[in-house]
């Protein structure tokens, strides 16, 4: 672990790894789901939202996406589709982490490239829930005024419970949106805490091999490369 | 030292808590048995319950949303359908529609399937009528290896002296079967221990050759009963005739009649009555019919070697008679196929024991049951113990050499089933009651005496059939018996003259003690002659269909159409509609079409979501349907009435189902208007 902590090109390039694992295994599993339920449905509805399509439960005979679709229209709201960006998801899960592995084994002294890979990995989770509470507002609020009910609009929110005359519909994150989260983390914390790590351990070099320059303010090594 | 105190505290906190919990688990506990005996003791009171109606009622209940463990196939006689109970909540499942449309299951009003079914059931004797009713007597669930299996159910027409065959995947009629050269047929029905055959036998005896008058003075030398053996298709469950066969029969009226299993496998046993061949006349001079019928002391159970007999067919010695292959007496005597036994006195019942030695025979006229030993018929054929031939050539074995024992269980025995234990269970129509006896040693499993009367119970009132529960297979399992009576006079409600039948649940307490009734279901629907139960997880049935099945044929219909396919075509004058249903629209919901067109509507209702059936009914027009998820449904009339109709779906589907409707547009021929 020294090893690995004492030299910053291999911590960031173990962290481009397994950030990029992670984030690859996003794409096979959900990141999001949603659960109706209602008392007619006693194995209960389920979506489950990958980053690119949408999927039931599998657990009954019916579709659950058409049923909730079914259930929908009787308020008026639009039918569940892929929207455009869950079109880019695996083409920009794809891109990063080949961005990632090209920035560490090729261009790795670059820091702004680190600093932009970085932001990569957080744009998305961040951005998939600023995109689905997009979404679920839209889907709110763009109800068919011919429907047969009229519930009014409303925000199904992106986590917890959001009640409909007796349905209630419990949302939640699942696998796949806590391993982009995870993956961020590791890419941002692991370089960082590296480098604080090494630069520790350097002062503490320093100030031993040279304990009477005490006023020099100079830092070990010039720069932090 | 100093990090264990927080373990020990830990510890000590942990057993703190648990102890804690256990007392409050006691506690409520403790209270809750308080109040609920309490509760029970005051509800009891206030309804009148006396502690054996208390135990009853816990023995019976089946809780909200809990399931029964046994499932009963009750046929309902006149009203020619099937129907489907839990034991012991004696709950109805369903009416299963066979014989007689029923417009609930959209069987017979216009849907393809039912329509097929019905119309292909009609007896090919010319001149017939279309039959719409039948009387449903005997049902026959299939088995495998001597056990029922879940797959299908067979029942006979007792008035027409047809087989309808009911898939238990979907619990619908797939095949109604007139067999020929048989009028009616009462109890002859059967499936034998591999479901090779259903058997089924004439009751009243017809003029040979089918279709043909004969006077009553020829009745001997024209009149023919005969015993079908039809081949059941291991995949569809359907009949089929062009690998059946018919043993020709004499003129004695055959009855109740089971198959032979283990030690008798390969064999089938037919009880009958009037032997004395009598033909009534009360009005003409002569003796009223049943006088005649029932002079004789002994009449006579057929034994027959149905193994034998289709090896006798496959040699090419039948001949074929309205395309079944018939075998005929004569030959049936020559290759050994068929014996007679005396039983006494115009039985009902012949009924084969769990081991396949013992044949019951319920005596009707004579208070005993007579028990036969299959190996001692055996010895007999080998020996030809015969007594006499009768009067069609027919070796008669000597009844004491077949005769295993006989016990006086009451008046009027009728018809037997068994508990695992070596106990025979036989109703008593004239005693109004249910007898349990012994077998023979070798079965009996509790030390008790052989060929002994147990029990007596009475039931209310004059007890026809009685089933327990998998009683008639190789592994009875001695939980419930079913009385199936046909008067219920006082027990229950009145609604007037007609009464419904009882059925009364009987617990047989694993076989061993005493048989306790506990409770009357009322039947108001039809009346229950025979039943079976099966254990409910033998069952398989479908949830939906699969998308676009065709109900009838069970396959994909070539007619279904997916949401985004539907149309309308016109042909010359005829409109044919390609439509879809699911929750809350028809597509299309307009159909156009001029006075006199052949309209041709096929419809799928493309859900796949459990229970969301539709129904299509079109006003004035005779059609109703029912839509199961995932089925498709064709229809085909002529619109030969003009004016404006609505169609609609007629289940209740959803929370718009009557905004689910449509416009059937009939335009009236040439200039006149509709009502001119």
């Amino acid at each position: 672990m020294k090893n690995l902590f004492g030299k910053p090109e291999r911590s960031w390039l173990a962290a481009a790894v397994i950030a990029s694992v992670l984030l690859a295994g996003a794409m096979f599993v959900p990141l999001w789901k949603m659960q109706l339920v209602a008392p007619q449905y006693p194995k209960g509805l389920v979506m489950h939202a990958y980053g690119y399509k949408f999927e039931g439960s599998g657990k009954s005979t019916y579709d659950d996406i058409r049923e909730i679709n079914g259930l929908n229209h009787y308020i008026g709201m639009k039918k569940i589709v892929t929207v455009n960006e869950m079109k880019l998801f695996i083409p920009g899960v794809v891109a990063l982490i080949a961005g990632t592995l090209a920035v560490s084994f090729v261009a790795w002294k670059r820091r702004w490239l680190q600093a932009l890979i970085t932001l990569g990995f957080w744009v998305m989770p961040l951005f998939f829930v600023a995109d689905l509470q997009y979404w679920l507002y839209n889907y709110g609020h763009t109800m068919d005024p011919e429907a047969p009910l009229n519930t009014g609009s409303f925000t199904p929110k992106v986590f917890g419970t959001t009640k409909v005359w007796n349905f209630h519909s419990e949302t939640g994150f699942e696998t796949g949106f806590y391993l982009m989260v995870a993956a961020a983390l590791v890419i941002t914390v692991v370089p960082l805490s590296a480098r604080w790590y090494q630069s520790r351990r350097e002062r503490r070099a320093a100030a031993s091999a040279r304990p009477a320059a005490g006023q020099l303010a100079t830092r070990p090594g010039g720069t932090l490369a | 030292m100093k990090q264990r105190f927080p373990i020990t505290g830990l510890l000590a906190l942990v057993a703190i808590l648990l102890a804690l919990a256990a007392s409050v688990g006691c506690a409520g506990g403790e209270k809750q048995t308080t109040a609920g005996g309490g509760e029970l003791d005051a509800i009891a009171k206030a309804r009148g319950l006396t502690p054996e109606d208390q135990k009853h009622a816990l023995e019976q209940f089946v809780p909200p949303g809990k399931r029964d463990d046994y499932v009963m196939f009750a046929s309902d006689g006149q009203g020619g359908q099937m129907l489907v109970l839990g034991v012991p909540s004696m709950r109805i499942l369903k009416s299963i529609a066979v014989f007689a449309p029923e417009p609930w299951q959209g069987y017979g009003y216009g849907a393809d399937a039912g329509d097929t079914i019905l119309k292909n059931g009609n007896p090919t004797v010319p001149g017939n009528v279309d039959l719409t009713w039948g009387d449903t007597h005997h049902p026959a669930l299939s088995e495998t290896n001597g056990d029922y299996d879940g797959r299908f159910l067979y029942i006979n027409d007792r008035a027409n002296g047809r087989v309808g065959m009911v898939d238990l995947r979907d619990f619908t009629t797939k095949q109604i079967v007139a067999v020929p050269n048989i009028s009616t047929s009462h109890g002859g029905m059967f499936v034998t221990p591999n479901s090779d055959y259903v058997h089924v036998s004439a009751t009243y005896p017809m003029p040979w050759p089918p279709g043909t008058y004969a006077d009553l003075k020829d009745y001997q030398a024209k009149f023919r009963s005969a015993s079908a053996w039809l081949k059941i298709d291991q995949t569809t469950g359907k009949l089929d005739l062009s690998q059946s066969f018919e043993i020709e029969l004499p003129p004695y009226n055959q009855d109740l009649a089971d198959a032979g299993k283990l030690v008798s496998d390969g064999w089938g046993f037919i009880g009958s009555y009037n032997t004395e061949m009598a033909t009534g006349g009360d009005a003409e001079g002569g003796q009223p019919f049943e006088a005649g019928m029932s002079k004789n002391n002994f009449d006579y159970l057929h034994v027959i070697n149905w193994k034998k007999a289709a090896d006798v067919v496959k040699a090419g010695k039948a001949t074929m008679m309205n395309g079944i292959p018939v075998i005929s007496m004569k030959t049936a005597v020559d290759e050994g196929l068929l014996y007679l036994v005396p039983e006494p006195k115009s039985p009902h019942g012949a009924d084969v024991d769990p081991s396949g030695r013992y044949i019951v025979v319920g005596g009707k006229l004579d208070p005993h049951v007579t028990i036969f030993d299959f190996n001692k018929i055996q010895t007999a054929i080998q020996n030809k113990d015969y007594e006499k031939d009768d009067a069609f050539g027919i070796h008669v074995l000597k009844f004491d050499s077949v005769v295993a024992g006989q016990v006086e269980v009451g008046a009027g025995p009728l018809h037997t089933q068994f508990d695992s234990q070596g106990h025979g269970y036989t109703s008593l129509f004239l005693a109004s009651a249910v007898a349990k006896f012994t077998l023979g040693e070798d079965v009996i499993k509790t030390g008790e005496k052989p060929f002994t009367l147990v029990q007596t119970i009475p039931v209310n009132y004059n007890i026809g059939h009685l089933a327990t529960t998998e009683g008639d297979t190789e592994h009875p399992t001695d939980e419930y018996l079913v009385a199936l009576d046909k008067w219920s006079i006082d027990r229950f409600q009145p609604i007037g003259p007609l009464h419904p039948q009882d059925l009364q649940l009987i617990n047989l307490v694993g076989g061993k003690g005493p048989m306790d009734l506990i409770s009357d279901t009322p039947i108001g629907i039809g009346e229950p002659h025979y039943a079976q139960i099966m254990k409910a997880s033998r069952l398989k049935p479908l949830a939906v269909y699969a998308p676009g099945t065709n109900p009838g044929t069970m396959q994909p219909d070539p007619n279904a159409v997916k949401f985004g396919e539907e149309k309308t075509v016109r042909n010359g004058n005829t409109v044919e509609v390609w439509m879809t249903a699911q929750r809350s629209h028809f597509t299309p919901d307009i159909i156009r079409v001029k006075q006199g067109d052949d309209v041709k509507i096929h419809v799928t209702n493309i859900e796949q979501t459990e229970d969301a059936t539709h129904g299509f009914g079109i006003s004035d027009y005779n059609i109703n349907a029912s839509l199961e998820p995932g089925s498709t449904n064709n229809f085909e009339f002529t619109a030969d009435k003009a004016g404006s109709f609505n169609f609609y779906c007629t289940e209740f589907c959803s929370a718009l189902h009557l905004e689910m409707a449509g416009w059937l547009l009939v335009e009236p021929a040439g200039a006149g208007t509709v009502g001119q």
